[in-house]
């Protein structure tokens, strides 16, 4: 017992057998060709991101190209660090229809934690995949409607079909409480 | 009345002002006279029944409008009799001193300097009362005393140096150039020395600044040295260059807004931050979790839990000069951040536990994926244990480094892995089990000596455990909700709120106001990779937490710095910070 631990000793045997580890990659890796780099080459090469990534927001329009938002100030109530303004006001000659006017969204504030996403109950917002946002001027990262709605229409090609009530709570800020679909029971 | 708090009543009749039992869950709380303090707390201390060896935490609540202003709180807890109990003491505005019991717990020093330093409470025999997270010339207060802002003194846009966003931006300071006169105070002191100070040999104490700007202190922390040559007599941490006040932010936000904040907490262990707080609020409120929920939330945190101790096992390594362990580590890491990533979009901060339940549920393939991870893992283990467990460099770096005997551990309130180093098997997992620890099988390695191999070879065996647990838990993973079904607590799945005029009710209320939880406070530890994590939250029904407390593992260890350190080289300051396994972030909050 004694003898073995002299000669594992002598000989480096534990730096030996953490070698063999460290040189059977290499020549797997460079060699043998047969293991593949785990890492990527950024930004020549990009990982894919699970649609659930919870990147950039954007705001959302339906097909006829009008905003979903409702101006209702959910999101801005919901969101923990103060990044969302919005200033709404009513839609032009109907007086029950609102809107947002302007829609501020200070990005170098904002945590990533979806709250505001969950609190929009007409699904005006989403998030995105995009993250290479770095800028020089950090007021460049403030963003308005133009740019939130812009981000939506890049990323999300598809738009979701308008029908006059297709929520019965846009309905509600409308007050057309006749046309409501059936309720699940 | 539970005997505990009935031989204390007698023991002390007129020191002991109350005993009651709080809450559902019946947590055992005292109320004391300040001066008999340091008496009662030794007694709870040495006496075999109650043996409350471990002191939790301390703080203090505000209560502008009450006649004894502030009220102390200890969180006491005893490893062998397995209970806790919350000793309270209230001090008056005017003259806010209670006596210290540093001399009954060491872990006390540095809680009670965070309480004088976020509450202006004295603690009369304190042996170095300073202020601790905020600067030692912070002329500004009390941050947690209910009559400073919650948004603090001046806001972001006010303070001439930060840019507005709203305002154009000014014209830039020439070119990053330091001026001028910025160098003169350095220069001239070099001129000023008198022309006849001709250096002699002599023999003095040394005192050497590590970090705060030092790769690896594991974020900014800064330790004052004093040595002897090249040993250490006296470290002293100096520590909130990364506090952001998160306790008081809390105070100004809803329940569910804080979950997003505890992310930031410890950033390499969210799940298990996130858990603790949910689980602190379920407890306030006393609802239940749906058992698919606590399964998911149980393999969540156990992934994390491996996450962080692979995070630890390569920085540690990395620490000490072995390269390749680091690079193993973070492949493995990835895998798992992966799998987060899909499960809830985020990598780091994943803001993926919520009140009542979980956000979202898992899918097939990402079972699959995991079961995959887990077949591997062993090997990926076995890896590093070629790598580390013999290797004579590894064992000269770590072994009977930073020894901490058993006893002290416990009397600094040492928790996790570096309690379970020394020999104490204290996991609060087994000791108070939640989730679905109590459902599985699985063991809590101890270690022997106390010193930093043993403390390696726990997180390494506590890796292997974790595997088996999330086996396990994926086994009997059963069908079901993944959140609660409470309106007035959790908001309504989204298709409902589409569709259910009731639901979208509850949503707004819930988004706009918060829900009101019922008066109350509570304690909630949880077992972290670092050690144990606790929040308590006072609640005086409103939907902002009156008072929320974080005892962070880290801010604890950290503590016991100065006691691991003396003695040993400059070179282990950086085995020693890592062997707490510390970040930064949830040490000073
Ligand atoms: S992601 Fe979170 S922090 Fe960012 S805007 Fe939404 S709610 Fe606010
Ligand atoms: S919650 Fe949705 S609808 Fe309401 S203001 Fe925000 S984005 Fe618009």
């Amino acid at each position: 017992m004694a003898v073995a631990q002299w000669v594992k000793t002598l000989t480096f045997y534990e730096i030996l057998v953490g070698m063999k580890a460290t040189i059977t990659v290499l020549i797997q890796r460079i060699i043998l060709r047969n293991r593949k780099a785990i890492t990527l080459q950024y930004p020549h090469e990009k990982r894919e991101l699970p649609g659930t990534y919870r990147g950039m927001i954007a705001l959302l329009r339906y097909d006829d190209g009008t905003d979903k938002c409702v101006g209702c100030d959910l999101c801005e109530s919901a969101c923990p660090s103060r990044v969302i303004t919005v200033i709404s006001s009513e839609v032009e000659g109907e007086p029950m229809k609102r809107y947002a006017k302007e829609y501020y969204m200070d990005m170098t504030r904002c945590l990533f934690c979806g709250l505001c996403v969950q609190a929009c109950p007409v699904d005006a917002l989403a998030m995105t995949t995009e993250y290479e946002w770095a800028k020089y001027n950090k007021r460049d990262l403030r963003l308005n409607k133009e740019q939130l709605l812009a981000l939506g229409d890049r990323n999300f090609p598809v738009r979701e079909k308008k029908l006059e009530f297709q929520h019965p709570n846009v309905a509600y800020f409308n007050i057309g409480h006749k046309n409501l679909p059936p309720k699940e029971s | 009345m539970n005997p505990l708090l009935t031989k204390l009543k007698d023991r002390f009749p007129d020191a002991v002002l109350a005993v009651r039992e709080e809450g559902p869950y019946k947590d055992l709380v005292a109320q004391v006279k300040p001066s008999a303090l340091p008496a009662i707390a030794r007694f709870l201390h040495d006496d075999p029944e109650t043996a409350f060896d471990m002191l939790s935490d301390i703080l203090s609540v505000d209560y502008p409008e009450d006649e004894d202003r502030f009220e102390v709180i200890y969180q006491l807890k005893s490893l062998p009799r397995n209970h806790r109990l919350r000793l309270k003491a209230r001090v008056p505005e005017d003259n806010p001193t209670i006596p210290t019991v540093t001399s009954v717990w060491k872990g006390a020093n540095f809680l009670e300097r965070e309480v004088y330093d976020l509450m202006g409470i004295t603690f009369a025999g304190h042996p170095d009362l300073r202020r601790i997270l905020l600067p030692e010339d912070y002329e500004e207060g009390h941050p947690l005393r209910k009559d400073f802002p919650a948004e603090g003194r001046g806001w972001r846009s006010t303070f001439p140096f930060l840019p507005r966003l709203d305002e154009p931006a000014s014209p830039a300071v020439a070119a990053g150039e330091i001026p001028e006169e910025q160098h003169r105070p350095f220069l001239k002191e070099a001129e000023g020395l008198p022309e006849d100070a001709q250096p002699v040999r002599r023999q003095e104490e040394l005192l050497l600044n590590m970090g705060p700007q030092h790769p690896a202190t594991h974020g900014v922390l800064r330790v004052v040295l004093e040595l002897e040559g090249e040993r250490i007599v006296k470290a002293t941490p100096d520590l909130g260059y990364l506090h952001r006040g998160v306790e008081k932010l809390c105070e100004g936000l809803t329940y569910q807004q804080i979950i997003p904040h505890t992310d930031r907490l410890d950033y390499v262990c969210s799940m298990t931050n996130n858990y603790a707080y949910v689980r602190a609020v379920e407890k306030l409120l006393n609802i239940t979790v749906p058992p698919r929920a606590e399964y998911i939330r149980t393999i969540v945190a156990e992934m994390q839990r491996i996450i962080g101790h692979l995070f630890w096992l390569g920085t540690q390594a990395l620490d000490i000069g072995a390269m390749t362990v680091f690079f193993w580590t973070f492949r493995e890491r990835e895998v798992l951040l992966d799998l987060f990533e899909k499960l809830c979009g985020a990598r780091l901060t994943l803001n993926y536990y919520r009140i009542g339940g979980v956000d979202s549920d898992f899918t097939p393939d990402l079972v699959q994926r995991l079961h995959a991870f887990l077949d591997t893992f062993p090997d990926h283990l076995r890896e590093y244990d070629d790598l580390l467990l013999t290797n004579r460099i590894w064992l000269a770096r770590t072994k009977n480094i930073a020894v901490i005997s058993a006893e002290d551990a416990i009397n600094f309130g040492c928790t996790g892995p570096v309690l379970r180093g020394s020999g104490v098997a204290y996991d609060v997992r087994k000791a108070e089990p939640y989730g679905a620890y109590d459902k599985v099988e699985w063991e809590v390695p101890i270690g022997k000596n106390g010193d930093t191999y043993d403390r390696y070879w726990v997180r390494l065996e506590e890796m292997r455990q974790s595997a088996k647990i999330i086996r396990q838990c994926l086994q009997l993973l059963p069908d079901g909700p993944i959140i609660a079904d409470v309106p007035q607590v959790i908001p309504p799945p989204k298709q409902k709120v589409m569709r259910d005029m009731e639901s979208l009710i509850h949503h707004f209320i819930i988004f706009t106001q918060g829900f009101k939880p019922p008066k109350g406070e509570t304690y909630c530890a949880s077992e972290a990779p670092k050690g144990e994590l606790g929040f308590f939250i006072v609640s005086d029904g409103e939907p902002k937490p009156y008072r929320l407390k974080i005892r962070s593992p880290s801010f604890v260890h950290l503590g016991a710095f100065d006691h691991m350190a003396r003695g040993y080289l400059i070179a282990d300051t950086v085995t020693i910070f890592g062997t707490y396994d510390i970040v930064m972030g949830e040490c000073d909050r």
